[in-house]
């Protein structure tokens, strides 16, 4: 896994993403939307992440992603603290975010364009675009979608198709925001077989415990601005985020 | 482009290098827009209309297209033989209309559709994306192009919201009247079309930062000028000649 990002090693596994003291409050409001919010992705780690209507979930994903700026605290990826806009830029490439609104993601006339846009702003030629885009189509059940008019797909495979768009990228990292929304039973046991088969870390928001359990395998849950993790790993969890916090560590 | 129907890649026009349709589309236009013989503007259409067949367009959809810009022609018809001086033509009891109001109207009419035409077999066979990396390739300045793909792309969206929107009102049972609950209810639906506009366009702008965006558009059908779109730009300017003169030299009707 070379990609020019120095992996911090903490008793064998690499953290993917480290939040530190993340606190967040949306402009015109008064209660903190994230308040001392501490949270850690390891390398090969699945996480679900469950919590109540507005705790925060959404907001979280996308200060991981740097597109809302956090008032206090730090982001961590791939061991590198991100720091302007510039550092995400990097990241973004390599991690690859699921929006809660299908149709926020999708933009582009027509699924393939959609779905090769990821690939060509990373450089790759027409050729290969087009290629990873019918491949990736193909692996996500959609083939023969690729002319259909993104803004006239049925709910489902909107979904569907953004994540194709998402998978197109191929990101070390999934964020997942709600991926089973809107999707039937049929659809929804596609999705879990391509994300067992996907063998990549990732986090999953999700209201469904059925779903988690079958995706992931470590449960969180956002409360108050902050994340617990379930169960014993828990207490686990606290400890790696107090060794960081006293003992600085260089990265690279 | 036009109502976001996939392209067929298989038409000769769709093939055409979409810079030289660019090119040969303005030129065209600018030339139809300062003609005024019929004779060369007869010339023009046979161009235009060539053009079309190329595009491999079924009828209703050329129909289709051209409905709007005579819509809008029609209006001319209603006003120009009424208001423009001239030789005067009993049409029906004490109403007269001009010759020369008619003629006016005539010829808006007929270069009208001459250029919606042109434009009709250009944007059923470019995409946006295509159009907006050729005209960057052409030298626009990359915010133009910006604007350009933005502008198309929030048109539909703003649609989208203000479909939900007014749905969302009817459902509950709202039914304009003259009341000062209307005009709220419509000054609220404006104010949240604008507000969710906004919104959608920010988030929208976040998903493609996020899959890498970076300023630059890539069109997946890419283009490299071939011997063949040189011929068929060759042949149109050709034929732009052949109506020039006409128009200038000939100087027929
Ligand atoms: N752009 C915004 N401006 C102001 N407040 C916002 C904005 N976006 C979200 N919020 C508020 O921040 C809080 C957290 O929102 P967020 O979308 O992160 O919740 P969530 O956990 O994803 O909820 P859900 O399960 O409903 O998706 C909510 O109370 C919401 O009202
Ligand atoms: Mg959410």
């Amino acid at each position: 896994m070379d990609d020019g990002y120095g992996v911090c090693g903490m008793g064998g596994e690499g953290i993917l993403i480290e939040l530190r003291g993340i606190g967040y409050t949306y402009p015109g409001r008064n209660i903190p939307v994230l308040d001392g919010c501490d949270f850690t992705l390891y390398e090969s780690e699945r996480i679900g992440l469950i919590g109540s209507n507005g705790s925060g979930k959404t907001t979280l994903f996308h200060i991981m992603m740097g597109l809302v700026k956090p008032a206090v605290g730090t982001v961590e990826i791939f061991g590198k603290t991100m720091k302007k806009e510039k550092d995400f830029v990097k990241a973004r490439q390599r991690i690859g975010l699921l929006f809660q609104d299908s149709d926020d993601q999708l933009f582009c006339p027509t699924v393939l364009e959609d779905v090769a846009f990821g690939p060509l702003n990373m450089g790759k030629n027409l050729g290969e675009a087009r290629d990873i885009a019918i491949r990736t189509l193909n692996a996500v059940g959609l083939s023969g979608f690729e002319d259909r008019i993104t803004t006239k797909l049925s709910g489902g495979e909107k979904r569907i198709a953004a994540l194709a768009a998402v998978l197109a990228m191929e990101p070390r990292v999934l964020l997942l925001d709600e991926p089973t929304t809107g999707l039937d039973e049929v659809t929804k046991d596609r999705l879990i077989d391509i994300l067992i088969r996907l063998d990549k870390p990732m986090i999953i928001i999700s209201h469904e415990y059925d779903f988690l359990s079958k995706t992931t395998k470590i449960l969180c849950s956002m409360k108050q601005g902050r994340i617990s993790k379930n169960g014993g790993v828990h207490f686990h969890h606290h400890i790696h985020a107090h060794v960081h916090g006293d003992d600085p560590h260089k990265h690279e | 482009m036009l109502n976001e129907k996939a392209i067929d890649h298989s038409s000769l026009m769709a093939r055409f290098d979409p810079r030289l349709k660019i090119i040969g589309m303005v030129l065209f236009s600018v030339l139809v827009a300062v003609m005024e013989r019929k004779a060369a503007i007869g010339f023009a259409f046979l161009l235009s209309i060539t053009m079309v067949f190329l595009s491999g367009l079924k009828f209703r959809d050329v129909v289709k297209g051209l409905a709007p810009v005579n819509s809008m022609v029609i209006f001319l018809w209603f006003f120009l033989p009424l208001s423009v001086n001239g030789v005067d033509i009993r049409i029906l009891g004490p109403l007269t209309a001009s010759r020369e109001g008619i003629d006016l109207a005539v010829l808006i009419t007929l270069k009208a559709n001459v250029m919606m035409l042109m434009f009709i077999s250009f944007a059923a066979t470019t995409n946006v994306m295509t159009a907006g990396q050729a005209l960057a390739c052409l030298g626009l300045p990359s915010k133009l192009v910006h604007l350009f793909f933005f502008t198309y792309r929030y048109i539909f969206v703003i649609e989208s919201e203000f479909i939900t929107l007014r749905t969302a009102m009817a459902i509950r049972g709202f039914v304009p009247r003259t009341s000062v609950h209307t005009y709220r209810s419509y000054a609220y639906l404006v104010g949240m079309l604008l507000v969710r506009s906004w919104d959608r366009a920010e988030r929208v702008y976040r998903a493609m930062i996020c899959r890498g965006f970076n300023g630059t558009f890539y069109s997946l059908s890419g283009f490299a000028m071939t011997r063949k779109d040189g011929v068929i730009f060759g042949v149109m300017c050709l034929w732009m000649m052949v109506m020039g003169y006409v128009e200038w030299v000939v100087k027929a009707f």
